[in-house]
């Protein structure tokens, strides 16, 4: 059964607000029909069909887009089931509000990606852009659930009060898991400056050192820790890369100055 | 194997099968998965947690060890145990894996305890025993599992968050009675060797085998159960025995099982290894025990269990 394919006619001229573009919605119809489907193009609506080509089995679970676009905003937004494939980048919040599925982009994706996400399985090729898994303004957690996988650079502020989930990065920028007040960001390569500013309860775990801790983190020593093992175990169930996390850690407890109990866990020998 | 039917009665390898059936009762059980670093340590915090386990009379829970679990088959992928619970209530359930998981898979090296049954209906675990964290502890979401992570002196004892619960089977039975103590044994052995094959039953008595069954009541009034004297060869004839001349020994063997069927493939399997020694091995007859059909609703059949 062959995908259904989307296919970006030209850049875009303005921004898209892609939520609309969901394989459970297509389902059950013609191209014809999906190609009628209206979306918001900048300040004005427009047919599908305006801006994408048509192919493939709309009843395959699995939607193509090709030929992304920067400005391709709020793409898997609330996407609750099935697969979007990208081959390209996306714009902002990326499966903002998700609630399961599998979204894969080849490219990088814009700032907010995965806000408010509460299930589901984000692969990002390339970058992702600030404010990943954190809190929208005006809402009180960031990322509920879910994993959100990034190849390259997870932008500044990543997992603001994320609150439950798992964000895994080659490297990341500044302030990641500020406030974070439970699950996980693993960052394989470099990380910014001050991670895990005001820590309440997640993990942090950096098999690089930063450049730099806050002062607030207190040093518990050298440790092996068994839940690392159900972290691998749950990141190949969703069919991700394995992460060598059989090794040992330094574990700083905090964030003191919030009374937080999180731990930044950094990656020994490396 | 030859079955035999001499007008009403029926006969496997020489052993008399009586016209008697198992009487069970409903109730509530759990599965709880332990793994450790090594299979020692595994088995040694599962054989803790069920140990005292033997009968819900006394003991509160009958428990057991299912099956070792091999490292690919548990959630960190270290060997484990699978551990069965049942109790008479959901209340005593729960007050009793609390007690035993806090007192004996917490305390013991490199143990951790995760969720081994689905249901609706939940138990506690790491929720009633985070709170030895005094604070430190974590949790962790991965996938449907919430993991607290509590410190303890070693370094973490890692501890799903609850467990379900599931309606059960407990009290399914055989009665082995031979001519000796010593032919009593190796048939019961025999046939706990083939129980313990089945998925979703343990044999809570030591070896899970049964030495003293009982009958419900007692010449003394706070006593609830004493000895089967119907059973007790050295008592034959004072009492209205139910033991052949040549019987010298009888053996129970106590099913508890998550399913009726689980229950009665325990027991067929059973009755079929202990009649594998024959009468000429001096097994003399298959019974069960039960309380006239008036107690409990799972009714188990010898002679229907047969094929």
């Amino acid at each position: 059964m062959s995908a259904l394919v989307l296919r970006l006619r030209a850049a875009l001229p303005a921004p898209l607000d892609a939520a609309p573009l969901q394989p459970a919605r297509f389902a059950g119809l013609a191209p014809a029909e999906i190609a009628r489907t209206p979306l918001r193009l900048g300040n004005r609506e427009v047919p599908l069909g305006e801006l994408f080509d048509v192919t493939g089995d709309p009843a395959s679970g699995e939607l193509v887009i090709e030929g992304g676009d920067a400005k391709l905003d709020r793409l898997a937004a609330g996407l609750a089931a099935g697969t979007i494939r990208v081959l390209g980048d996306v714009g902002d919040e990326l499966a903002r509000e998700a609630g399961g599925g599998r979204i894969e982009v080849e490219g990088s994706a814009g700032a907010f990606a995965c806000t408010g996400m509460r299930e589901g399985t984000v692969v990002v090729r390339g970058d992702v852009g600030p404010h990943a898994a954190s809190r929208r303004t005006g809402l009180r957690w960031g990322m509920q659930g879910g994993v959100l996988w990034v190849e390259g650079r997870l932008g500044d502020f990543a997992g603001e009060r994320m609150r439950r989930g798992i964000v895994v990065a080659g490297s990341a920028g500044a302030r990641i898991g500020t406030f974070l007040s439970a699950g996980t960001i693993l960052v394989r390569g470099a990380a910014g400056p001050e991670p895990g500013f005001g820590l309440r309860r997640g993990s942090l775990i950096l098999l690089h050192p930063p450049a730099e801790l806050p002062p607030t983190f207190v040093d518990c020593g050298v440790h092996r820790f068994l839940f690392t093992e159900l972290l691998v175990r749950e990141l190949e169930a969703r069919a991700l890369p394995s992460v060598d996390l059989r090794r040992r850690f330094r574990r700083h407890l905090g964030c003191t100055a919030s009374g937080g109990r999180g731990e930044i866990l950094i990656a020994e020998g490396t | 194997m030859a079955r035999h039917t001499r007008g009403l009665d029926v006969h496997l390898n020489g052993v008399e099968i009586r016209d008697s059936f198992a009487e069970a009762f409903p109730m509530r059980a759990t599965r709880v998965v332990v793994t450790a670093e090594t299979w020692g340590w595994a088995e040694t915090a599962g054989r803790t947690a069920t140990g005292f386990a033997t009968s819900v009379i006394a003991c509160g829970v009958e428990a057991g060890i299912e099956r070792r679990l091999e490292p690919h088959e548990t959630p960190d992928g270290r060997p484990g145990v699978a551990l069965l619970f049942f109790a008479a209530s959901s209340r005593e359930l729960e007050r009793q894996l609390v007690a035993r998981i806090g007192q004996c898979v917490l305390t013991c090296p490199t143990a951790a305890c995760y969720a081994g049954i689905d249901g609706e209906r939940r138990l506690p675990l790491g929720r009633a025993l985070r709170f030895f964290g005094d604070g430190f502890q974590l949790s962790k979401r991965f996938g449907r599992r919430r993991i607290w992570r509590i410190p303890v002196m070693e370094g973490e004892f890692l501890c799903e968050h609850d467990v379900g619960m599931v309606d059960a089977v407990g009290g399914g039975n055989i009665l082995l009675i031979a001519t000796t103590a010593d032919r009593a044994r190796a048939a019961a052995e025999l046939a706990v060797a083939a129980m313990r094959e089945v998925p979703g039953v343990v044999l809570p008595f030591p070896g899970g085998i049964v030495r003293s069954g009982s009958k419900v009541g007692s010449k003394y009034r706070r006593l609830r159960a004493s000895t089967n004297d119907a059973y007790c060869p050295t008592l034959r004839g004072a009492v209205a025995s139910a033991l052949p001349a040549e019987a010298g020994s009888v053996l129970e063997i106590v099913i508890d099982g998550l399913e009726r069927d689980a229950v009665a493939e325990a027991m067929r399997r059973g009755i079929h290894a202990a009649c594998s020694i024959g009468r000429s091995g001096g097994l003399l007859a298959v019974d069960a025990g039960n309380y006239g059909g008036r107690l409990g609703p799972f009714h188990f059949h010898l002679r229907e269990l047969l094929p």
